[in-house]
Formats: C-alpha cells, structure tokens, sequence
C-alpha cells in the first residue's frame, strides 16, 4: 500500500481530530473546542481563498485588467457597487451602502417570492388537486383508487395538522362539538407527531451513517499500518 | 517715661497718649478730657483751688481717717478691709484712672493713712494690667481670723473672703470697667488725692470760687447736707457696738495690740442677733442678680455709709437723701435694680414733711465723727441756701449727660428715640451713642434656628419604609443553590449510550458480519436509474454539489453510485456549487471514484462556485455561461466541445443534485422550475431530508425524477447497479447500529416508563397513607 506523505499526515490529523470530536460524549472539553476552533478557521480561510479565485478574480478583476474595454465597462458597475457595498463596514458610511443593500434585498426577495410561487406552491397545488383527478392518475399510470386515498390522507392530514395548531377553547358549551373539536385535536397532532418522528428517524439515520463512516475512517487508519506489520 | 498699658489690647503706649495706637480704644477716661479734665481739681494742688465743699468732703474724710489712724489707731482687720475694698474698687477701674490715682504728683503726705493703704504702692499699672496678682496678694494679706469669720458667717465680701464676690468676679473679668462709677467713687472722698496739678477746676465746679452760677440742685443739696449735719449730735466718733464689742474683747483677751497679735488664735464669736451683718446689703442684693451693671457701687454703701436701710430711717438721712438723692438713688438703683435708672433731676425725691430726723445713732459711729466736725467748719456755703427752694430738674450740659452713671441713662427711651443706636455700656466709650461698633452687624447677627432633620413619620409611613427596607435586604441575600450531585444522571446516560453504540459500530465494521441483506427496491431508485441508464454518451450532466463537509459521509454514499453510473455512461459532468466549499469536494468525489484516478479530466468540469444564494441559481439557470464563464482552474470552461451547445439550464441532460439541506434542494427546484424545461432532476439526498424532498418527487407533475436518500437507497442502487460499494459495505454495520438504537430507545422508554409507574405508586400511596 503507497502512502505519501501527505497521505499520511492528513491521515493523522483526520485521525486525531476525529477523536477530537468524538471527545465530546465525555462533555465540553479542550480537545473538542481545539477541533471546532480549528474547523472554524479552516473554513474562514478557504472560503476567503476559494471566493476570491471563484468570483472576485475571474469575474472582476480579470474582466477588469484582461478584457476588452466593453467587458471592463460592463464591470465598472458592480465593482462600483461593490465598493459602495464596503462602506457598510464603517459606521458613518454605512448610508452610502445601503442602495446597495437594498437593491440586494429587493433582488433577493423578488427571486426567493418568485421561485417559491412557481417552483413549490403552484406545482404542489397542483399536484394535491391532481390527486382527485382520475385523468391524471390515468396519465401517471397510477391507480385512482390509491391515489384517492393518498390524496385523501394527505388532505386529512393538512386539515387536521392546521386545525391542531388553534389555539382557544371553541365549543365549550357543546360539549358533543367539543369531544369532536378535541378529536380533530389529536388526529392533527398525531400527523405531526409523525412527521417529527420521520424527520427524526433521518435525521437519526444520515448522523449514524456519517458516524459509521467515520468510525470506519479510524478503523481503516488504524488497520493501514497493521497490515504491513501483519 | 511710663508707659500706659491699653485696657483693651494690652500693649504699651506713650504716657501722653490718648488713644492706643494700636487698638485705637480710648487710654484717657472720658471726664479727663476736655473741660470736665480741666474742672477737675489736682492731685497735689492747694486747698485753695478746690471749692469749699469739695476741699470740706476731701478734708472730712482724710482728716477723719487720718485723726482716726493717730488717735484711734484703726485695726488692722479694718485696714484690710480697706485695703480689699481699694483693690476690689480698683480691680475693674481703668487705666487712665487708675494713674491719676496714684500719680506721682500727688503727694503722699496729704494722703489719709488708710488711703496709702489703698494705694498701690509701686507698679500701678502692672497691677492693673493682670487682676490676678492683686488677687493673690489680697488672699495672702487676708488674716485667718478673718476667713474663719466669714466662714462662720457666710459672709463673703467685707472680710476680704479669698473668694471674691460675685460682683468681684464680675468686675474682675471685666478689664474696662465704666467710668461713670469711676466718677463717682472719685467725687466722694478720693479726688483730691488723685487730681493733677495739670487739671484745672471744671467750670461747673467753680461756682465756689465764682459764687454765682450754682445749680440749684447743687444749692439745695449742700444746705441738706448741712441741716443734716447741724442736727447729728456732737458727740466722740463712736463705732458700732460690734465694733466696739469686738474690740473690747480682743483687747482684754489680748493684751497685745490687735495687729500684732497672731489672728489665728484669736477668738470668733458669732455676731449678736440684733446687731447688723456686716455684709448685710451685699447679701440681701447681689451684684449679679442686678443685670446691666458694670461696676459695682459698693463702696459708698459698705464702708462709708453703711447700712442703707438704716440711712432710709433717720431723718438726716433723709435729708441727705433728697440733697444727694441722685446720688443716693443711683447708688440705690445700681444696687436694686436697674430697670430704674430715672435722673434724680428728673424725678426729685419727694421732700419729707413733718418727718422728724431720726438720731445718726443709727450711722456708724465713724461715719458720724466724719460728717459731724467737718460739716461745722467746711461746709457753710455749701447749706447756705438749704431749704429755701425746692430741687429743680437740672439741666445738665451734654458732656456730663455723657458722664452721668450707667444705670442713670434710659436706653430703652434712647434706643426708641435714635433708632438701633445704643450707648456703650463697656469700654472707655461707655454712655456714648453712635459709637461704631466693635464687631460688624453680621456677626452680632442672631444664629439661625437650627431645625430638626428628623422627618415626621407617621405609623404607617413606618410600616411600609420596614417593608420596603425588608425587600431590599432580601434581595441582597443569596439563596442557597440546591448542590449539583456528584454524578449527572443524564452524563452517564449520554456516555452509557455513546460507548453502546460505539462499540456495536466498531465491531461490526471489524468484524464485518454480513447478518443483514441488501434492502429491496423501490421505485425512486428505479427511477435515478432508468434516467442514468437513458443518457447519451458525452450528455451534459450538471451535478449540484452543494452538500456540507460533515455529510459527505453519506450523501457521498448515493453520489459516488451515480457519478459511475453516469460515467460509465459516458456523460459529460459539469460540477457546480452554492458553497464556497463546494467545488473542492466535487473535485475530491471525481477523484474518490472507483476505480481512483480512473475518471478523465476531460469527462467533466468543475464550473466553480456559484455566488448569490438564490439569485445566482436563478442566474446560473438563465444564462450558464454568463454565470460561470470559467472553470475552476481558470480556463473558458464553455470552450469545452461537451458544452457547446450549453447556454442555459434546459441544455443539460439530466441535473443531478446532492445535498443534505432541503432547503438547497428546495432553492434549485424553485429557481430552475421555469427554465430547465424537461431536464429531469434526481435528488441525491441525505436521511434527513428525503422526506422533506418526496413531495416534489411523488408529486403530479413530478418536479424531482429520481432520488436517492441515505445509505438505504444508495445501497439499493448498488445492489440494482450490480456494482457492491461503500454502501453495501456499511449495510450491516448501518444495521446494527440502527438496531442498536432501536434497542436503547426501547430499553430507555421501558426504564423511563418503570420509573414513571413507581413514581406514581408512590405518590398514590404516599397519598392513601395522608388520607
């Protein structure tokens, strides 16, 4: 097995900062902050590195120093924005970057509004009503009576689930609507209690896979300089 | 040349000074100067200067004394006596009176002898200056006889008490006594004796050398006086029958003279009942029940006329009264009380009549011997006109009004008539208004009232300052904190649970059991790989790589299996990001796969880092090579032949798009929404987020095509591939784990729900034993 130098340094240090880490069942401790503390600055140094040699050089100033004289006008606009976006730093010139700030927001909104609207709320309105539709199922080669009860469960579940986060006591002179006010109650909080648990058991699920496969990192270190010696 | 030592400040000054110089207080008594200076008459001037009924006063009393000295030699108690009652007088006399009484141009030979005795002998002034020396030697003269007298007595004054008297005292303190006593007690019987021969005879005093211009008061007094001496029997001087007594009995127990004899040993014998004390009047009017006097005026009182009661009986005293009743009654007053300080010009005695002039047996016997032979011989002039008027008020000039006694003067009336201008009642400028005043107005302004700082407190007002005070100090005292225990419950738990589930993970992975099969398929996985599996050789494939490092570990899992599928398909990867991260881990899966260092360079591009969140997606959808025009290594990335035909979202063959974010995945299905057209999209997620990523993916229309989440479906999709990778491998083991976690839930709800049920065993049967 060849193994670099740097193979084997990273190989220590992945190592050792994994124990590092996993220190941290024992409770907050100076291992385990070296470790984060290291990430941290890791991350604040390749992330000024990679944004610089991602976007700052290939986007303004090569257009700006290499391109011709339309690139280089047409980059005279963000660059100028770009230092007007600076003087936010400074207290005092603050109000010379806040154009800036706002042309961003208002840019930023517009777009997130927007992709929300067409990417998630019509489509998935569409697709809850399409789940009644028997053309659709036909079309999707599902069958209607499954898609009904999908569609209905997920129609019963959205109900409940909004009527579940009311907040009062309604009905509390009936006392008939209000064992049915306090059914509707819990079938409600029992799709979200569902939902928790599902997000739950991913969530549960993805951090044991990571920690298996660092476990299997230190276990395959650790096996890379038995083997030789075996 | 003598000096003269300033009453006020002490210091020394010329003799023929006026004034201190440094004090500026008057060094000269008030009737030294001017005309009253010039009226009066010499120390050592003739008989003939005086008026006659001065040089008849003068010569009375010191040819009295002085036959009294060489016929009756006078005792030595008696001589100290005077002596005390000279010092007592001279204690609080001023300075300038105080030389004039003993110049050194008097003559001492016609000086009585008892006056010599008075006289300070040498250093008047030193004398003067300190009262306390005089003291002293008046204590060390005194016999003990004497003291043992005024024990027995409760006598003070007369017999020369080591203990001055009140008055004494008071006199003594005071360093600037006031002159009108001085005049006074210089009118009676000393001013021969201490007059200059500077001075000449005050024009009000030379009506006797004038005859003419006597004031009627004056004449209406000297006719009294001589009515009153006419009548007084001529008989030997006697002495008062305790005198007399006394003396008797000392000489017969005594053989020696009474000044030789030890007077220790001689014997005391109180005084007889009906006799009169010999301090009779100090004791009935002490000087300081009398307010406002300065100076007492005991002299003509106690050694001259003796009792005043006494004097009110007889009719030559009455007599005497009304022709010096001012004088009588000022003596009177200043020993009474000074409220009544009525001029007796102003209000003349009432003259008696009918009244019977009682016999001056009720004088002393001396006093008699005293009035009697001189007012024969001396004083004819001086009743010439007795009888013949009433007194009139006088009108006396200002300079003597000045002069007139203390007690004399109405200072209310003057206070009323001249505003705040009071008469100096001390000093040499005694009986002057409008002096200045020796300290400023704003000193002798009154002390403010000082006012209480207590606040009034009611009941209640202190009732809630005790509550308010009870909360604050509460709230300075700590609580104790309930102690930590040794061992934290929920430590040990997360540590017990921690090396559970490490060491099922670990042995798992070294052991490498395959105790559990690959799971089965699911459509989602045929879907990812109906859609790989249907690319053209040299497709463009954009891959998303916008998942974190810490879940490389799993999404790495799914994206490894497609990236070799796609591949081996041979489509053309282009890498992007949303993270600045991003395009190294893209570079390091290409690198990662199997087999390693296999995959051409050319068979894909990393386009880099796509900057703006949002906005950058929806640009990078719209206009590809606007967004990214170059690679991560700087070249034209859309040069590349794969990607000529790139110009946005909608020319790629399949968007393939890894992270464990939803919210990532969300952001690229929403921006591309209207621009990939009918690019299928496969979603390489992580556990966490396939359920939030299935809606769009079971939707109709699908907005996702295929996904792939956690290592479940990646090792679905190898086990589909034929192609057995890191998911398989880590299949069991993910397995036991995941059993292992199942377990301890369970065994951790059965424990919690063991301690719940004891718990409220507990509580019920704690609660059936109080009920």
């Amino acid at each position: 097995m060849d193994v670099s130098l740097l193979d084997l340094i990273g190989g220590f240090l992945a190592f050792f900062l994994t124990l590092f880490v996993f220190s941290y069942i024992l409770g907050d401790n100076l291992l385990f902050r070296l470790a984060i503390h290291l990430f941290v600055g890791v991350s604040a140094g390749f992330v000024a590195a990679a944004v610089f040699y991602s976007v700052i050089w290939p986007q303004l100033l090569r257009p700006l120093l290499l391109g011709t004289l339309e690139e280089r006008l047409l980059v005279v606009v963000p660059l100028i924005l770009s230092l007007l976006l600076l003087a936010k730093a400074a207290p005092r010139l603050s109000v010379i970057g806040a154009p800036v700030m706002a042309f961003l927001v208002g840019v930023g909104a517009a777009t997130i509004v927007g992709g929300a609207l067409l990417g998630t709320l019509f489509p998935q309105i569409q697709a809850s009503l399409n789940l009644f539709d028997p053309n659709a199922a036909g079309k999707a080669g599902v069958n209607f009576g499954s898609m009904l009860f999908n569609g209905g469960l997920i129609l019963v579940g959205t109900a409940v689930t909004l009527v579940s986060f009311q907040f009062g006591t309604r009905f509390s002179n009936n006392p008939s609507l209000q064992t049915a006010w306090r059914a509707v109650y819990l079938v409600g909080r029992f799709f979200v209690a569902v939902t928790f648990g599902v997000i739950f058991a991913g969530v549960y699920s993805a951090v044991l896979t990571v920690l298996i496969e660092r476990v299997n990192l230190l276990v395959e270190f650790i096996r890379s300089f038995l083997v030789p010696i075996g | 040349m003598s000096e003269i030592r300033c009453s006020l400040c002490g210091k020394e000054n010329p003799e023929d000074a006026q004034v201190c110089q440094y004090c500026g207080a008057r060094l000269t008594p008030v009737w030294q100067e001017g005309e009253s200076a010039k009226g009066l008459p010499e120390s050592g001037s003739e008989a003939g200067d005086l008026p006659d009924w001065m040089m008849t006063g003068a010569g009375i009393v010191s040819s009295q004394f002085a036959n009294a000295g060489e016929d009756e030699p006078i005792p030595d108690w008696l001589k100290g006596l005077r002596e005390d009652a000279g010092d007592e007088r001279f204690l609080g006399e001023s300075v300038g009176e105080q030389e004039a009484f003993t110049g050194g141009d008097s003559s001492d030979s016609e000086l009585p002898e008892w006056l010599k005795d008075i006289i300070p002998s040498a250093e008047p002034t030193a004398d003067i200056s300190t009262n306390k020396p005089d003291l002293g030697r008046i204590q060390d003269e005194d016999p003990d006889w004497m003291r043992r007298i005024s024990d027995d007595t409760s006598t003070e004054s007369f017999v020369g008490e080591p203990e001055l008297p009140q008055w004494d005292e008071t006199s003594a303190q005071q360093s600037i006594p006031a002159e009108p006593e001085a005049f006074e007690f210089s009118t009676v019987d000393d001013q021969p004796a201490h007059r200059s021969e500077e001075q000449d005879i005050p024009a009000w005093l030379s009506f006797e050398k004038e005859g003419e211009n006597i004031p009627d008061w004056l004449s209406r007094s000297e006719g009294l006086f001589e009515e009153v001496v006419s009548k007084q029997p001529e008989s030997e001087p006697q002495f008062p029958s305790w005198i007399d007594r006394a003396t008797e009995e000392t000489a017969a127990n005594e053989p020696e003279p009474f000044g030789e004899q030890p007077l220790d040993e001689a014997p005391i014998e109180p005084l007889a009942a009906g006799e009169p004390p010999l301090t009779a009047e100090p004791e009935e009017r002490p000087f300081e029940e009398v307010p406002g006097v300065d100076e007492p005026t005991f002299d003509l009182g106690s050694w001259d006329f003796g009792a005043e009661a006494d004097l009110s009986k007889s009719e030559e005293v009455e007599l005497f009264d009304n022709d010096l009743s001012w004088l009588e009654k000022i003596e009177s007053h200043s020993l009474e009380t000074p409220a009544d300080t009525s001029l007796p010009d102003e209000k003349p005695a009432p003259e008696p009549e009918g009244q019977e002039v009682q016999p001056a047996d009720q004088y002393p016997d001396w006093l008699s011997q005293i009035v009697k032979p001189e007012t024969e011989e001396q004083l004819p002039a001086f009743t010439s006109d007795l009888g013949q008027e009433a007194i009139s008020t006088a009108d006396l000039p200002s300079w003597l009004k000045a002069m007139r006694p203390m007690e004399a003067l109405d200072f209310e009336g003057q206070a009323d008539a001249q505003g705040q201008e009071l008469p100096e009642k001390a000093g040499p400028l005694a009986g002057l208004v409008g002096a200045l005043p020796a300290e400023p107005e704003i000193i002798q302004s009154a002390k403010p009232p000082a006012y209480t700082l207590k606040p009034r407190v009611s009941e209640m007002h202190a009732e809630q300052a005790a509550m308010l005070a009870a909360l604050i100090e509460q709230e300075g005292v700590s609580k104790p904190v309930p102690q930590a225990p040794i061992v934290k419950t929920q430590s040990l738990q997360r540590i017990l649970i921690g090396v559970i589930l490490f060491a099922a993970i670990l042995i798992s992975l070294i052991s490498s059991p395959l105790v559990f099969n690959a799971p089965a398929l699911n459509s989602q996985v045929f879907a990812v790989n109906q859609l790989i599996s249907n690319l053209q050789p040299g497709a463009p494939v954009l891959v998303v790589v916008d998942y974190s490092p810490g879940f490389s570990g799993e999404v790495t899992f799914n994206l490894k299996s497609m990236l070799a599928h796609v591949l081996a398909k041979g489509g053309h990867l282009v890498l992007v990001s949303t993270l600045p991260t991003g395009p190294v881990q893209a570079e390091q899966l290409i690198l990662s796969l199997e087999p390693v260092g296999a995959v051409n360079p050319a068979a894909y591009t990393n386009l880099g880092f796509i900057p703006g969140g949002h906005v950058g997606v929806l640009a990078f959808a719209q206009d590809t090579r606007d967004a990214l025009p170059f690679d991560t290594h700087g070249a034209n990335a859309w040069d590349n032949p794969a990607l000529l035909r790139i110009h946005s979202i909608r020319d790629f063959s399949l968007i393939l798009i890894a992270s464990e974010n939803p919210d990532t995945v969300r952001t690229w299905i929403e921006q591309t929404q209207s621009y990939r057209g009918d690019t299928p999209v496969i979603v390489a997620a992580s556990a966490q987020n396939e359920p939030v990523i299935m809606p769009y993916y079971t939707a109709y229309p699908s907005q996702v095509n295929g996904l792939l989440g956690g290592l479940w479906d990646s090792a679905q999709y190898e086990t589909l591939l034929g192609q057995p990778g890191a998911a398989l491998s880590f299949w069991s083991t993910f397995m036991i784990a995941l059993s292992t976690v199942v377990l301890l839930i369970v065994v951790g709800s059965a424990i919690n729900a063991a301690l719940g049920f004891m718990h409220r065993t507990s509580s019920a049967k704690r609660t059936e034993g109080r009920g």
